[in-house]
């Protein structure tokens, strides 16, 4: 069962001069439910042309997308699913619950449901003290919030957050990873679309990323981060020879006076490493593991697939 | 995008034929109405006629002051014309105002992109926001055609039916700035659509000065582009209705244009052809916004 599921993905916008410019690029998407979803890559890579693409904003050039099973585009499958854009503007002269009255109005739910949920989402997201505030009293924080709020009245399947801890601080970044693993925690599928990639590492149990409207990873978030891993070793007695010895293991990425840096392949190679140097008498200071973050790998993966 | 087979259908939720259809246009002519109260052109365009209404009144006094006493009925006909046609200019400045930023604008500042994700489809969207404006300018019509309706009554000390059937035709005077401004306000920003919508105020207004000079100075060439202008923009056939609803002509003659020219007399088919004018610019802005590429 797939949240998120596109086939051969296509968007081509033309200039006005005529000529193609490919913004997705045969995207094949596969979002299992119930999981965060991430979904990255650099600026301009073709994300937020992705998401308009799975709203029906834009119609796709080729291929198909599909979301819990329905056609994108269809707006009957709005019904059951959750939009935060990244770029928003709420009707600021209307209060938090008058708001969400609002989309709740558009999303169909009859009265008594309305309120139910209007007080549902207000205590989720913490501002049920703010219901009679008006929107345009909130900071930053509190619309990011108020705007997750609208993106849940309708107890969706699929919540998709674009960049919604931009302009946060650290402590609304926090609360907004907290809301998200609480989804997570109720069986919501969360696609988000983030540059935190930090955030990333914490929420999300699947990533894609693409680059020039391609996709050039996809998979579990632990699958990624298995990739390579370095180590720093120290030496009470450096010797060229513990450089040999460390070839035979990995790639021997930097050498100084007395340490050297080396990339295994897996982390269960690393005892193997230290054995053979300690056997072969390097008397050993220190040894710092270096696992890649998703960020190096992120940069490692686009700079590799723009080469 | 084509409806194809997938292998995953999650159930979707039942709501009934009134929520999926008409529940949206009322919600968004909902919003429209309260966005509309909040800005100052609605409480601007009533103060503005408010005080034109006060000038006139101020101008009869001076006349009366001066020993010149106009007959009631004339005074009250000269207010009844002239209020009716500050209704229709200032009706249709409040329609542009309101509407020339409907949905591009809208769109651009991020207040239209979580209605577009919600379970609504882009014609309600345009029929709700229609609908609201239509509503603010209904009210602001009835307020415009009773302090008219007073100022007759004060001369005539009776009722001037004529005020409210004209006004009831006037009305279609700014619906049909509403659809032209929403036509526009698809793709263009709030500037461009209140420029083309003054534009074809313009348009609407040359009709009879043209037709006035071409019989005049005798220019078929102008009468005929006097007529283009006319179909282009119908509001000089909607003046005239609402000339002769307004029932000043016999007292009056001269309202209806300069001595030698003969207003045409308008016709039920005029009004039709307005009506037909405002569905169908209201369907082509439907079908515009419909196949609009949303990418914000």
């Amino acid at each position: 069962m797939l949240a998120i599921e596109t086939k051969n993905l296509t968007k081509i916008f033309r200039t006005l001069t005529g000529k193609k410019l490919v913004a997705v690029d045969s995207l094949n998407l596969q979002v299992p439910i119930g999981c965060v979803f991430g979904f990255l890559g650099p600026n301009g890579a073709g994300k937020t042309t992705t998401l308009n693409l799975l709203l029906g904003n834009l119609s796709p050039s080729g291929g198909k997308a599909f979301l819990l099973g329905q056609p994108a585009g269809n707006p009957e499958v709005r019904r059951i699913i959750g939009y935060l854009p990244e770029k928003f503007q709420f009707h600021d002269f209307l209060t938090a619950e008058e708001f969400l009255d609002f989309h709740a109005r558009l999303l169909g739910l009859p009265k008594i449901l309305r309120r139910e949920r209007i007080e549902a989402v207000l205590e989720f997201v913490g501002l049920q003290g703010r219901r009679k505030s008006k929107l345009k009293e909130f900071s930053r924080g509190m619309l990011q919030r108020i705007g997750i709020a609208q993106s849940l009245l309708n107890e969706p399947k699929l919540v998709i957050l674009d960049e919604p801890t931009s302009a946060l601080d650290p402590l609304g970044r926090r609360e907004v990873r907290d809301l998200i693993l609480r989804l997570k925690g109720e069986g919501v599928t969360v696609f988000l679309n983030s540059h935190l990639l930090s955030e990333v590492e914490m929420t999300c149990d699947a990533v894609a990323i693409i680059n020039k409207g391609r996709l050039v990873f996809q998979g579990q978030l632990r699958e990624l981060l298995k990739m390579p891993t370095q180590i720093d070793i120290r030496f009470q007695n450096p010797s060229p020879q513990w450089q040999q010895i460390a070839a035979t293991f990995g790639e021997v990425i930097s050498v100084n006076s007395d340490a050297l840096s080396v990339r295994v392949r897996e982390e269960n190679i690393v005892p193997e490493l230290i054995e053979a140097l300690v056997k072969s008498g390097a008397r050993l200071i220190s040894v710092v593991p270096k696992r890649l973050s998703l960020e190096d790998l992120f940069v490692k993966v686009v700079v590799h697939e723009s080469s | 995008m084509k409806v194809v087979e997938s292998a995953s259908i999650v159930a979707m939720p039942k709501v009934s034929f009134w929520t999926r259809w008409f529940v949206p246009i009322f919600v968004i002519a909902r919003l429209t109405v309260k966005e509309a109260v909040r800005r100052l052109v609605f409480l601007g365009g009533l103060l503005v006629g408010a005080g034109m209404m006060a000038l006139l009144a101020y101008v009869f006094a001076n006349v009366r002051r001066q020993g010149e006493i106009l007959p009631a009925e004339i005074q009250a006909s000269l207010i009844v014309h002239f209020g009716l046609v500050m209704t229709r200019f200032f009706s249709a400045v409040m329609a542009t105002a309101l509407a020339c930023g409907a949905i591009a604008t809208e769109l651009e500042r991020g207040t239209l992109t979580l209605v577009v994700a919600k379970p609504i489809r882009r014609w309600q969207i345009v029929v709700g926001k229609f609908l609201g404006f239509a509503f603010m300018l209904t009210i602001n019509q009835i307020i415009w055609l009773a302090v008219i309706e007073w100022g007759a009554w004060d001369r005539l000390g009776q009722w001037h039916w004529g005020v409210w059937k004209a006004g009831a035709i006037g009305l279609l005077y700014p619906l049909l700035f509403v659809s032209l401004n929403l036509l526009f306000s698809v793709h263009l920003p709030w500037i461009f659509v209140a420029i083309i919508s003054l534009i074809f105020m313009g348009i609407g207004w040359s009709e009879t000065a043209m037709r006035n000079i071409g019989t005049l100075a005798n220019l078929p060439r102008l009468i005929t582009l006097s007529q283009i202008a006319g179909y282009l923009m119908p509001t000089g056939k909607l003046a005239r209705w609402m000339v002769v609803e307004s029932d000043v002509l016999a007292l009056v003659p001269r309202l209806s244009g300069p001595p030698g020219v003969e207003m045409p007399i308008p016709t039920v088919a005029d009004l039709l052809y307005v009506g037909g004018y405002i569905v169908g610019l209201l369907l082509l802005a439907c079908w515009l916004f419909g196949r609009k590429e949303i990418s914000g």
